[in-house]
């Protein structure tokens, strides 16, 4: 078998991987009668990651799409990958390869193989090339999600997470439903079909599926459920929610959306999603800063950085978002990780107070100047990569910068002695060095831009603490607000998918 | 007909303040699409696919075919929601979102 050959059967095979687990557990359970559950999955996940490093090695610079049908039926189920969908590879076994350290928190076979079908779904979502299997592979995984979130018994984190997510999962229906009614095709090359439409037709589809994949990908003002879903479970399961699953939001958005306006030169989608991504990174950044709940902050910093990756979407700058997606995956697993290294200071009473070893604080501290884009990180390269082309939104950019910095900067963090994971930092500094190695990006030079950052910084540092208890009556200010109230989030869904209908022109007033 | 029970699915989540009443809306929209895309792929006087019928004209089976998924999809969303909501008033004892403080 040559490596083209290789690369596809493995395309093939990416989401039964899970499921093959699956089944060997419950043979291990039933004619063993034993639970081998851990082996199972611990295979399961270096198997992926084996077959993630084969598709990303033969893809990265492979010219066009791959396109496989089942068969030659006008709705076969198409499997395809492209270069761009190796990005999404490299943001999924981010996470996976972080589980290997922390299986062990899934408590028993059942969670394990809820655990499976989930990351049946997610990588079944990377190869799948057709509307109809994208609806059904991502059903898969965020079943499995609301599972997962479920399982140390935060409930309502759960039915809210379902509640949204089947609202966005019916205006993607409605979408699928629209296009089988006027293009008869579902592959991702739907665009062709399109072309054909009336233009009112069409701003109608890409209306559907952009709402729907706004809400599941957790852009402002339908944001606030990822502070509670993310954070109800255990940090397994949190870091790949804030790593993976919220970007296939972005994944849906590009492929089903973007890429066939593009094609159309339908300029007005663009135009929503600047606007969108501006406001989503800034409001949950201010929401951010006024947060006293740390697993809250970092997961919702996941929110600012959809913004940021929307505003590089909306200006076309499609390899940098993706790339910045893959960085974000690991410092946001990292981040997630490294909280259960931390002890909130109950002697105190203190939510402000945390703590910790010495080597979690210090990656902890890299991994959120990291995220933010300090240099010289990689995210910092892709800033500048940013406001290097359109610099319009330097100050948006600082200001959010600023916010979420100083989100963390306002907690007290003190060393305690506590057993350190050395093989998990190590692990740590490894994937460090090789993201610097491996990928294409490299940090600009440091001028003024680099000043800038450090000026920023160091407000966030000595100020952000002062500016938060001078300020304290805005504490929980989103909760405030009233944005994380369950009937408020539903009632934003219908106002945001109307906005936009106005925005698009499909009515007029 | 369709954007009426859309209408009123849509009030029922976003109103309701019982959780079941919310997912009982939630399923009345999914119901509604369904039956949507069912009826677009609809032929006046025409067979059901069946394909061991002798009729020449038949109806599109794509819209039954996927649907049948979606239908699948929605039952399990149903059978899962139900059981957190049972959870959570165990736990609880309310399933009014009013009455659900987050913090």
């Amino acid at each position: 078998m040559n490596a083209e050959s290789l690369a596809r059967t493995v395309l093939f095979f990416l989401p039964v991987i899970p499921l093959l687990g699956n089944v060997m557990i419950l043979v291990g359970k039933y004619a063993l009668r034993r639970d081998i559950s851990l082996a199972v999955l611990v295979s399961v996940v270096i198997t992926q990651l084996a077959a993630g490093a084969v598709l990303i090695i033969s893809f990265v610079d492979y010219p066009g799409t791959y396109t496989a049908a089942v068969s030659q039926w006008n709705y076969s189920i198409i499997f395809s990958f492209d270069s761009n969908k190796t990005y999404f590879v490299a943001a999924y076994m981010t996470p996976l390869l972080f589980t290997l350290f922390r299986l062990p928190l899934l408590p028993g076979p059942y969670p394990r193989m809820i655990y499976l079908f989930y990351l049946a779904g997610c990588s079944g979502l990377l190869v799948t090339g057709d509307v109809f299997t994208f609806y059904v592979f991502y059903e898969v995984m965020i079943m499995a999600a609301y599972v997962l979130i479920g399982i140390k018994g935060k409930y309502f984190a759960s039915i809210k997470y379902m509640i949204i997510g089947a609202s966005s999962s019916a205006l993607f229906l409605g979408g699928v439903i629209l296009l089988y009614a006027s293009g008869e095709y579902f592959g991702f090359a739907y665009v062709d079909n399109l072309t054909r439409l009336s233009s009112y037709n069409v701003r109608l589809i890409l209306l559907l599926f952009s709402s729907a994949f706004f809400v599941k990908g957790a852009f402002f003002p339908v944001s606030a459920w990822v502070s509670t879903c993310h954070t109800a479970t255990n940090s397994l399961i949190s870091a790949f929610l804030s790593a993976f699953t919220i970007f296939t939001g972005i994944y849906g958005l590009y492929y089903l959306v973007l890429v066939p306006a593009d094609a159309l030169g339908f300029d007005a989608i663009f135009q929503f999603l600047r606007l969108l991504s501006l406001v989503t990174m800034l409001v949950p950044a201010l929401f951010l800063f006024f947060e006293p709940h740390l697993k809250r902050v970092i997961a919702g910093t996941t929110v600012f950085t959809i913004g940021f990756i929307g505003l590089m979407l909306s200006y076309r700058m499609y390899t940098v978002a993706f790339f910045y997606i893959v960085i974000h995956g690991l410092y946001k697993t990292l981040l997630f990780l490294l909280y259960d290294h931390f002890e909130y200071d109950e002697a105190r009473q203190d939510e402000l107070r945390f703590g910790g070893t010495k080597a979690a604080f210090a990656i902890t501290g890299l991994a959120v100047l990291f995220t933010t884009g300090f240099y010289p990180a990689l995210t910092y390269a892709l800033k500048y990569e940013f406001v290097g082309s359109v610099p319009g939104y330097r100050v948006v950019v600082y200001a959010s910068m600023f916010l979420v910095l100083g989100a963390f900067f306002k907690f007290r963090y003190r060393v305690i002695s506590k057993r350190e994971n050395n093989l998990f930092y190590v692990t740590v500094l490894a994937l460090f060095a090789m993201y610097y190695t491996f990928f294409p990006f490299s940090p600009g030079v440091p001028g003024i831009s680099f000043l800038t950052d450090l000026t920023v910084l160091l407000a966030a540092v000595f100020g952000s603490r002062w500016l938060f208890f001078r300020l304290e009556r805005f504490s929980r200010l989103d909760t405030m607000l009233v944005f994380r109230n369950l009937n408020v989030e539903l009632l934003l869904i219908v106002v945001l998918f109307f906005v936009e209908m106005v925005f698009l022109r499909i009515v007029v007033f | 007909m369709t954007l009426l029970i859309l209408f009123i699915g849509l009030y029922g989540i976003i109103v309701c303040d019982n959780l079941i009443r919310k997912i009982m809306s939630l399923t009345v929209v999914q119901g509604i699409m369904v039956m949507s895309f069912l009826t677009s792929g609809f032929q006046p006087g025409a067979a059901a696919p069946i394909l061991s019928v002798p009729e020449t004209v038949f109806v599109d089976p794509i819209p039954q075919a996927l649907m049948l998924t979606a239908i699948v999809i929605g039952v399990c969303f149903n059978a899962l929601a139900l059981a957190f909501v049972i959870k959570y008033y165990q736990h609880h004892g309310t399933i009014l979102v009013s009455e659900i403080h987050e913090r």
